[in-house]
């Protein structure tokens, strides 16, 4: 009888993980020019991806003026024919913290900016994503330019939504978009401690429990970036994009001092970056089991699985970090 | 929305931008960097035209970003030309050809020149300028082809037109680059001859055959003056070769303009940048003279390594000047890693933290180099020198420093009080405890730094910092002498009245006659005075409800106490709003003393059993006005107290006091046992419900100090007090049962339960 109830049990589970469709693998292109290389074309091939999330531009201030402006738009050379392309446009929140801001205009030249850019290069799209991380002191802007936006545009619209605004939502206010993309990045505060600012499990459950109320339906984008963290005399003086651990322990001057950390013993420049002697070097990286680990404790915390999840960003210098398939046996964890 | 498009910087730069942007997106607005925690005026010794380069938090010092692409050359153009036209062309006119919207006069002026025909601009001209001066038509003739580059220099986008930001105009037509060649070729005027030499580069730069600029320039360098025109020339190159990348090459003119034409300073430091180690080696390996690799080091040393490129200058040439202003930087720098914060330390303790925080090398090397004497400002030297022997704890060291920088250095006022203010940070630091005899050696400069420098401000002078160290330093010098209110007097602290035995020591020392000179140099610092006491006490002996005693400090709180009240404070309204109560029309407006004087008229009458409902009711009202919730906030705000909107502005023994409604409470319910009628109850009844609320959120959130997120987030949202209880049971008939029904919707939620 207890077997029965068992197999059982097995069959309901079996049978409850097979009507939960799989999420597509989508992912941001966020380089201010669209060129795919061999490597990144053939990411998109393997995983089956009909989706790209193009950064087309930031809404930043005009540093004198202080008016919004769309800083470094995107330039194509490569064609985005056969992919379904959403623009992604980041606005600083910055820009949404002036009381006086005009928010329909802005919304008006954001739209009238991604048809040009549309227009330029044939691109039909159905959907576009806001990209802002908006505070309570931004909120009320921030959401009336999302209401002005949709009507303005007449397309589908999807935000990124940061933990904290998912777990204080009451507070914080859900934008009026059709679709959520949850940040499970960016957790912790970028610091020279021992921890990972991009992701840290510890900061992660205390809001995991919060996805099951968030009302809005929502996809969820991962990390696969890396970045180290240049320290000097126990401050942090810049964040380095691309930094190949490889290379470094092959360079004579970085010498390895703990798990992802180097010392600097000849001051030397690298990648247009001088790092002196004394600095330090703490990288932050995204390992296979970490994106694992992030899949499985999303798949109990959500009651639906997101249709899409997009990894943050299609690199060539990012991918290389993975073993081919990986994306889709992150998949399978939902 | 037009915006200035450089696309000089554009081009330079394209690769740094990426880079920049990458970094700054990942940033995402941090603010991390440096702070100014500095004794050490950059603007003492050094030449302006290094001041952008002191060390800033922003990108340039004083200017924070760069803003003069399109205005830097304009008064010496002005100048230039004035003296090859030998006036003809007085000041106002010439400023409006080479600075003003005057193309179309110009270009129609040039046709003119070209068909001998007169047009509107000739008849407006020839009243002002002999047009067929021979020097007036090369000038015009020259500015046109010059305004003609122009247009592609200095162009200017629609920044939310998508095809003007991805495509800024370039120069194609060749040709005409070579027509400007000829010019430059059949032109004898060496002034004429140098300009249409410049021009030539400037619009090769701006063409899309940039390399022509460098086999131009490679041809002429030789034959020309190595004037202004000339490095900004290199500059377009040092451009140019950047987009080629040949960063060795690029940064190594970058250098040369660096180092020769001061105008152009932030403009090759920004644009100099080694991407590789071997780039920075092969710029060096680049440098023919002693001059050219100091010139690599000093602009070097501006983004990365001061003490190496101080080294490594010196090593070449003691007299260099880009040492002058490296030294600052490396000065700033070190003074920003220490930590002036004091904490709980010790002055011992921290002095040592100081001491360790500088690195022993810069000592090294700086006194080493001040004890050469063989820089060209020798005293700059002395009193860095001085001033990081004060920080490693030399002291003896550092006076002799700066006796020696003072034999010889120029007596301008800023140096003057430099060296005043780190010989005075010297003298305190030689104190570890405080006596009689060197208090001496620091009263004057006290007395200087907190009264008389915030007076009279000396432009660029950093003192700041050294009154807030100070002060930090002598409260903990006292501390560690257990001299509590001399400590309090230089690091207020806020919790400090909240200690009887430590108010009362105060108040004998501001009150006392024979004060020291330090103590009466404390006393005018320090921000409470006796006033700011009195009237603390007086708000708290009103909520330990001695109203007598409150009366007694009020009246010595030299006017505090003639405040008035917003809103009528005996008011007791079923809704506790009290901008509601400020805007209602009053007849008398209550100061604090009439308000305490009433109350002790009150009380006096219920203890003669006089109108014993409506005395206790006002008093009830009266207490419950002045805590957190009533509509008398104003009353326990001071200096002192504190304020703020929420009680978690308050330090908890303060918070405890305004946010506890039990004496409010004890009247209303003395004022319900004299009640006469059931409305008078429900009134007493309600006013006691608010009490309970009050209390309810006291307990549950205000002591806990937790915050307004935690507590919008708690699922409670209803109670039944039992004041509500009370008015349900036995008073739901009366017309202010209704009242409350109509005016409170919690109560209501209650009643239709």
């Amino acid at each position: 009888m207890k077997k029965i109830i068992l197999f059982g049990v097995i069959l309901t589970l079996f049978i409850s993980c097979q009507q939960q469709e799989k999420p597509a693998i989508s992912f941001y292109y966020w380089k201010t020019i669209f060129r795919l290389s061999p490597k990144e074309k053939n990411c998109l091939i393997t995983n089956q991806v009909k989706r790209l999330y193009i950064r087309y531009f930031d809404v930043d201030l005009i540093e004198q003026t202080q008016m919004p402006y769309p800083r470094t738009p995107i330039r194509f050379e490569t064609s985005t024919a056969n992919f379904e392309i959403i623009p992604v446009v980041y606005i600083k929140n910055k820009v949404m913290l002036d009381k006086k801001l005009n928010v329909l205009d802005l919304a008006q030249k954001t739209n009238s900016f991604i048809q040009q850019i549309n227009s330029k290069k044939n691109i039909a799209i159905q959907e576009i994503q806001i990209d802002c991380d908006w505070t309570l002191a931004s909120k009320d802007n921030y959401l009336h330019f999302i209401e002005a936006f949709k009507k303005v545009s007449k397309k589908k619209l999807s935000a990124t939504i940061r933990l904290h605004q998912i777990k204080y939502f009451k507070k914080t206010k859900i934008p009026n978009v059709d679709r959520g993309v949850l940040m499970y990045y960016n957790m912790g505060k970028i610091a020279t401690d021992s921890l990972n600012s991009i992701y840290d499990r510890n900061i992660a459950t205390r809001y995991l429990s919060s996805l099951k109320n968030y009302p809005l339906p929502f996809d969820i984008a991962l990390p696969i970036y890396s970045w180290g963290i240049q320290i000097r005399d126990g401050k942090i003086i810049g964040l380095r994009n691309k930094i190949d651990a490889h290379n470094l322990k092959n360079n004579s001057s970085f010498v390895l001092t703990k798990n992802n950390w180097f010392t600097i013993t000849r001051s030397n420049f690298q990648d247009g970056i001088f790092y002196k002697e004394n600095d330090q070097l703490k990288l932050e990286t995204i390992a296979a089991n970490d994106l694992f680990e992030m899949a499985n404790d999303l798949k109990e915390n959500t009651t639906q699985n997101p249709k899409e999840i997009i990894f943050y960003d299609l690199d060539e210098f990012n991918l290389k970090n993975y073993e081919e398939g990986l994306f889709k046996k992150v998949i399978d964890c939902f | 929305m037009k915006k200035a498009f450089l696309k000089k910087l554009l081009i330079a730069f394209s690769a740094l931008t990426l880079l920049v942007y990458g970094t700054i997106y990942a940033c995402s607005d941090g603010d991390w960097g440096w702070s100014f925690d500095s004794n050490f005026t950059p603007e003492t010794f050094v030449d302006k035209s290094y001041s952008p380069l002191f060390l800033s938090t922003d990108v340039f010092y004083g200017i924070g970003y760069d803003t003069e692409h399109l205005t830097r050359f304009n008064s010496e153009n002005i100048k230039d030309w004035s003296t090859y036209l030998e006036g003809k062309i007085d000041e106002k006119d010439l400023t409006f050809f080479l600075t003003d919207s005057s193309s179309t006069d110009v270009a129609d002026l040039v046709v003119y020149y070209k068909k001998g025909k007169s047009n509107k601009w000739t008849d407006k001209w020839n009243k002002k300028i002999k047009l067929n001066d021979s020097k007036i038509k090369d000038f015009l003739l020259f500015l046109n082809d010059a305004q003609i580059v122009e247009t592609y220099s200095t162009q200017k986008y629609d920044s939310w037109n998508y095809d003007e930001t991805v495509k800024p105009e370039v120069l194609s037509d060749l040709n005409w680059i070579k027509t400007l060649e000829k010019k430059y070729n059949e032109t004898k005027d060496p002034f004429l001859k140098n300009r249409y030499w410049f021009l030539i580069i400037k619009a090769n730069f701006y063409s899309d055959q940039q390399i022509n600029g460098v086999t131009f320039f490679n041809q002429t360098e030789k034959t020309v003056p190595k004037n202004t025109l000339y490095y900004r020339a290199l500059a377009y190159i040092a451009g140019i070769e950047y987009k080629q990348k040949h960063f060795a090459k690029s940064n190594f003119l970058y250098s040369q303009v660096f180092d020769k034409c001061p105008t152009m300073r932030v403009v090759s430091a920004y644009c100099f940048h080694p991407q590789e180690e071997k780039d920075w080696q092969q710029s060096l390996s680049m440098t023919k003279i002693k001059e050219e690799k100091a010139a690599l080091w000093a602009i070097q040393g501006y983004y990365n390594d001061e003490e190496k490129a101080i080294a490594e200058i010196y090593k070449l040439q003691p007299k260099n000047q880009h040492l002058d202003y490296l030294l600052t930087r490396l000065i700033n720098n070190q003074e920003n890693k220490i930590d002036q914060s004091f904490k709980d330390k010790t002055v011992l303790e921290n002095k040592k933290r100081t001491k360790d925080s500088i690195h022993k090398s810069t000592i090294n090397l700086v006194t080493k180099i001040a004890e050469s004497d063989k820089t060209a400002k020798p005293y700059l030297w002395n009193v860095a020198a001085g001033y990081l022997e004060t920080l490693n704890g030399n002291f003896k060291q550092a006076d002799k420093d700066f006796d020696k920088a003072e034999n010889i250095m120029p007596k301008t006022t800023l140096a003057i009080n430099q060296v005043r203010l780190l010989r005075f940070v010297n003298n305190l630091s030689k104190i570890d405890q405080l006596n009689p005899e060197n208090e001496k050696t620091i009263l004057a400069d006290l007395s200087w730094l907190y009264s008389e420098l915030p007076k009279n401000a000396i432009e660029n002078f950093r003192y700041e910092n050294a009154t807030a160290w100070s002060k930090n330093y002598l409260a903990a010098l006292y501390r560690s002498q257990k001299n509590t209110v001399m400590a309090e007097i230089f690091n207020h602290e806020s919790g400090f009245y909240d200690n009887e035995k430590q108010l009362l020591a105060m108040k004998a020392f501001l009150s006392k006659a024979n004060k020291t000179e330090i103590e009466k140099i404390g006393a005018t610092i320090y921000e409470i005075k006796l006033a700011d006491i009195n009237y603390f006490q007086g708000v708290k002996a009103t909520f330990q409800n001695k109203i007598p005693e409150a009366i007694a400090f009020m009246k010595q709180a030299d006017g505090l106490e003639k405040t008035v009240f917003y809103g009528n404070p005996f008011l007791g309204n079923i809704k506790d709003c009290h901008d509601c109560d400020h805007q209602a029309p009053q007849k008398k407006k209550y100061t604090m003393l009439d308000f305490l004087t009433i109350i002790q008229k009150m009380q006096d009458n219920t203890a003669k059993q006089v109108d014993l409902y409506n005395n206790n009711l006002l008093l009830g009202n009266a207490f419950y006005n002045i805590t957190h919730f009533g509509n008398g906030r104003l009353f326990y705000e001071g200096n002192i107290a504190g304020e703020g909107s929420t009680p978690d502005f308050f330090r908890d023994p303060i918070r405890d006091m305004i946010t506890n409604c039990s004496l409010a409470k004890t009247y209303y319910e003395k004022a319900f046992m004299a009640t006469k009628n059931n409305e008078q109850k429900a009134k007493c009844q309600y006013m006691i419900a608010k009490c309970e609320r009050n209390d309810f959120y006291n307990k549950k959130y205000y002591s806990l100090n937790l915050s307004t997120w935690d507590i919008q987030d708690d699922q409670i949202n209803f109670i039944a007090w039992q004041g509500f209880k009370n008015l349900k049971a036995n008073y739901s008939k009366t017309k202010y049962y209704q009242e409350i029904i109509n005016e409170c919707g919690y109560f209501k939620t209650y009643a239709r339960k």
